[in-house]
């Protein structure tokens, strides 16, 4: 059942279309994530749900309701911004419940529900602190604080922790995501960050020009992308492609010839060219492997493994190798494809095949 | 960061003979207040105990009445610029917030209808019509404002004036040479009084005019600081459901404080220190402190230690508004003000 | 702006409306009444009905030498003092911008005069430029000069209203120079120093033609309130001797409130407005010449 429904809104600025028309829903419960590269269109779909923007056309449900003309404040939902957009001037308690406050709930309540939150959150300490006394993290955790008191129907978080440092960030991700399974709260949350994406959401939504490109789980986002767009950003160091021809079962990459499975070779064989995607932590062996020859430009030991930055066929090419192997730059290498994970896309529409 | 030494001789040079420049004066009127009689007349002295033996005469004369009242204007001088600063400051923090968050559309047609009619009108009435000049100007006030703002609804050709231009309409008052308007408020206060609603000379009328005096400064100086606001705040506090005026009440003016403080010490030190419109608008009951001042040239002559002690009066609230200015400006928080 | 503000922006009228009607009834509405009376000749002095005279009021203003000589006057005060103001301004913030020694100790001491009451300014001025018991004359005496009588005289009456008026507002323009210098962008002064550019040639290469859009700004807003001047030359000349230092202002306030001549100051005070807008437009077309030459 969905909890959530966006259903073909679009957004135009003046001539310039933001968003052509983009239908989503979220089910009860589910944790979505929209992410995309800067201008997708993202941060405008968000704010479009909040009711911070109004759609040019289309229709916004929450919970079977049309709050497509209704405020902000009446839509039940409940937000985190990106720069935490904490009230200045009021302490860590008065910014957690001074939306209660406004709406005349009781003192006695007031309280109970802040330091619940302030316990839920390890904010106890920092109550009476304003938040300029505060640090980045814990600021994060008011204004997440802030959210969850009101009990919202929805939460919405517009990449709340992009302007946290990485180690902060790979914390508070997961704080995030197991608050929210525990309130069991619906959330949709807007981030640039493909890793964030993937290791917090139900659903991943990718998106780009403000069109949906693929809308799954990260398992089937990371093993079978729709398009080339989606395997390119999903996933790091990102998938390698190639443009090769198809000759009797195998691709062809310049004057090397890479065997495809079986399966892969029957669905390919009626085509001359396509778009062979293969990731750099797939250069590997397995049950059905190809050997290719890469010439190495420059060597990056990441300590767990190694990659090796260079090109096969003048063409661009990242292998994650193991630490031990032996490559140095200027020096032909040959690394082994596992072609059980190859990727074929169309070369015009870049759709999968 | 001057890496020239012969620079930065020069520039400490410059600073210390302004500074001279600067307080000598100060310094002139600060002795002279405490100097006695023939400390004056005898010609200039300069150094207390030195030159002359110091007394606090002047100041008892001052506040005993002996030399006229001193009392009265000081309370109207406080009662009206406090006043009429908090109206306009907030007032024009209020348009200036409008200003920054919302979006004006005029057309130019519209304006040009309303002053057509405005004055045409105003003419038409007066020269047919046997009307008070306040009447008049109400009927045409009311009758060409809802006219105008209904014209601006229609699809009227022309250009569209944006927020920009509302904001230099509201600046643009302080181009006008006062004594344009302060005359025609003259005329007007005095028409006012005709039909028994007194001005002239009262705490109301004097309140009105520095509340529109200051409004130009408080709209210019408060849009900078406004924009200074973080939008976000404003719209965590829009999906909490807190309405726009609680929303500008205890959110926005709380964070533009600094602004606050620093555009009503601005407005206030103009309509503390105005002395044009105090001239003509008042004649006895609420005459300000430089009115006070001006009168103290022709009926003192040379008394110059009780001239001193009354421009000291004058000077001590604005010794305090220019430490606390001088305070924000080096926290660098007066360079986001200007454009 | 946010486009569900547009949608609930029913609230926009109630911040901005008593704003724009305070101004509007108080600032506006009056000049209505006044422009009627600038083509009429009302009298309080003795008492006359009022009566439609067309531009009489305008022709007998502008074909009087007092009006002529009043323009001449005040602008030479506001070129003379506003000239000054600037470059002496304009120093002072450079060299507090440079950190010059104790920046701090002169700050408060640079910023009070303009916060002081010009009437306040000019009773002070009057006991420092008195010409026998004033530590001016004293000191000129004491180097040699003659005593100048500086308030009873033609042209040391308007030096020193420009020294005074330099005194007052040169802060205003050291406050806004400063916060401009602090604006620039450090790094293009950087990368001149590394490439071995003079102090003199920064100066005129970078800071000022970087600055020139603010110069325009403060000189013009000087020009225009320096334009406004009375309440000195009230209290220090009361424009003597003679005419010689009435301003037109001061003319204007001479003419109406002596002689109630009620429609000729409302013509006067108009013609003052245009002759405002006149300078107004001439110097800001001439600075946006400038500014395109050095952009």
């Amino acid at each position: 059942m969905s909890h959530v429904e966006l259903d073909a809104i679009t957004k135009s600025f003046g001539a310039v279309s933001v968003l052509p028309p983009l239908s989503l829903s979220v089910g009860k419960g589910e944790f979505v994530v929209l992410v995309g590269p800067s201008g997708c269109g993202k941060t405008t779909t968000l704010r479009i749900l909040a009711g911070l923007e109004t759609a040019t056309s289309g229709q916004v449900r929450i919970n079977g309701r049309d709050v497509t003309a209704v405020r902000p404040g009446e839509r039940n939902i409940a937000m985190v911004f990106q720069n935490y957009a904490l009230y200045p001037h009021m302490t860590v308690r008065g910014n957690i419940g001074y939306a209660m406050k406004v709406h005349g709930v009781s003192r006695a309540e007031i309280d109970a529900r802040v330091d619940e939150a302030a316990k839920l959150l390890a904010l106890d300490p920092y109550m009476d602190r304003k938040p300029k006394n505060l640090s980045g993290g814990q600021r994060q955790r008011v204004a997440i604080g802030r959210a969850l008191v009101r009990q919202p129907e929805v939460f919405l978080f517009d990449e709340p922790l992009s302007n946290l440092d990485a180690k902060l960030r790979v914390e508070m991700r997961t704080e995030i995501k197991l608050l929210q399974r525990r309130l069991g709260t619906t959330a949709v949350y807007v981030t640039h960050d493909q890793v964030e994406a993937m290791t917090m959401a139900d659903r991943v939504v990718v998106m780009r020009n403000g069109r949906i490109e693929q809308a799954a789980d990260p398992i089937t986002l990371y093993e079978q992308p729709a398009n080339r767009f989606v395997a390119n950003f999903i996933g790091s160091p990102a998938m390698n492609f190639f443009e090769v021809r198809i000759e009797s079962g195998a691709i062809l990459l310049g004057l090397q010839r890479l065997p495809l499975v079986a399966a892969d070779a029957r669905r390919l064989s009626h085509r001359q060219t396509v778009i062979f995607g293969i990731r750099p932590e797939h250069m590997r062996h397995s049950s059905h492997e190809a050997r290719l020859t890469l010439w190495p430009e420059a060597i990056e030991p990441l300590g767990a493994h190694t990659l090796l930055l260079g090109r096969a066929d003048g063409q661009k090419i990242t292998a994650q190798v193991d630490p031990r192997f032996p490559a140095s730059v200027g020096q032909p290498s040959t690394v082994t494809v596992d072609m059980t994970q190859a990727h074929f896309f169309d070369p015009e529409t870049e759709a999968r095949l | 960061m001057i890496e020239n030494p012969g620079l930065r001789r020069i520039g400490l040079l410059l600073c210390l003979v302004w500074l001279f420049f600067a307080a000598f004066p100060l310094y002139w009127v600060l002795v002279t207040a405490f100097k006695p009689p023939l400390a004056v007349s005898q010609g200039p002295t300069y150094i207390p105990f030195v030159d002359f033996q110091p007394t606090m005469q002047a100041f008892r004369d001052a506040f005993a009445g002996l030399r006229g009242d001193f009392i009265g204007p000081i309370v109207s001088s406080i009662l009206v610029s406090v006043t009429a600063t908090v109206l306009s400051v907030f007032l024009g923090t209020m348009a200036a917030y409008a200003l920054v968050r919302f979006t004006f559309r005029i057309r130019l047609l519209a304006g040009v209808a309303f002053a057509v009619m405005s004055i045409g009108g105003f003419i038409l009435l007066d020269s047919l019509t046997g009307l008070r000049v306040p009447h008049a100007l109400l009927i045409v006030l009311f009758t060409a404002l809802p006219v105008a703002v209904w014209l601006n609804g229609r699809a009227l050709p022309g250009p569209i004036l944006g927020n920009d231009d509302v904001t230099f309409w509201f600046v643009s008052q302080r181009i006008f040479p006062p004594i344009v308007s302060a005359f025609a408020i003259y005329l007007l206060y005095a028409e006012m009084g005709k039909i028994g609603l007194p001005l002239l000379d009262t705490f109301g009328g004097m309140v009105i005019v520095y509340t529109a005096f200051g409004l130009p400064f408080a709209v210019w100086l408060m849009r900078d600081f406004l924009t200074t606001v973080p939008l976000e705040v404003e719209e965590a506090a829009m999906v909490d459901n807190i309405g726009r005026m609680r929303i500008f009440l205890q959110i926005v003016l709380p964070m533009a404080t600094p602004g606050l403080i620093a555009t009503s010490m601005i407005v206030l030190a103009f309509v503390w220190n105005e002395f044009l419109f105090a001239l003509l608008l008042t004649t006895g009951d609420w005459q300000t402190l430089p009115i006070l001042l001006a009168g103290q040239n022709s009926s003192r002559g040379d008394e110059w230690w009780a001239i001193s002690v009354a421009a000291l009066i004058s000077i001590g609230p604005m010794v305090v508004v220019a430490a606390i200015l001088g305070r924000m400006m080096r926290s660098g928080l007066l360079s986001g003000s200007i454009k | 702006m946010t486009a569900s503000a547009e949608r609930q922006d029913g609230i926009k009228h109630l911040f901005i409306w008593p704003a724009f009607l305070i101004v509007l009834v108080i600032s506006l509405f009056p000049l209505i009444y006044a422009l009627t009376v600038s083509f009429q000749t009302v009298r309080i002095v003795p008492p006359t009905p009022p009566r439609f005279v067309g531009l009489d009021n305008y022709a007998q203003i502008a074909s009087s030498a007092r009006f002529w000589g009043a323009i001449g006057t005040t602008a030479l005060i506001t070129f003379l003092s506003v000239a000054a103001q600037y470059v002496l301004g304009f120093l002072l913030a450079l060299a507090l911008h440079h950190n010059v020694p104790g920046a701090s100790l002169y700050r408060v001491t640079f910023l009070l005069p303009m916060f002081l009451a010009p009437v306040g300014v000019a009773l002070i001025a009057r006991m420092v430029f008195h010409p026998y018991l004033g530590p001016v004359n004293d000191a000129m005496a004491g180097l040699g000069f003659a005593y100048v009588p500086f308030l009873t005289e033609k042209w040391p009456a308007i030096m020193v209203l420009a020294v005074i008026d330099t005194w007052q507002w040169t802060p205003f323009v050291t406050l806004l120079m400063l916060a401009g210098l602090q604006g620039l962008p450090q790094e293009v002064f950087e990368a001149a120093r590394v490439d071995n550019i003079g102090a003199w040639r920064r100066f005129w290469g970078i800071t000022f033609p970087m600055l020139l859009p603010l110069s325009v700004a403060v000189i013009f807003i000087r020009l225009i309130e320096g334009f406004k001047i009375i309440d000195t030359v009230f209290v220090l000349t009361g424009g003597g001797p003679g005419t010689a230092t009435e301003t037109l202002t001061l003319f204007a306030y001479n003419e109406g409130f002596k002689k109630f001549n009620l429609g000729l100051t409302s013509a006067l005070s108009f013609l003052f407005l245009i002759v405002v807008i006149v300078f107004a437009t001439v110097y800001l077309a001439a600075a946006q010449r400038l500014t395109r030459r050095y952009a």
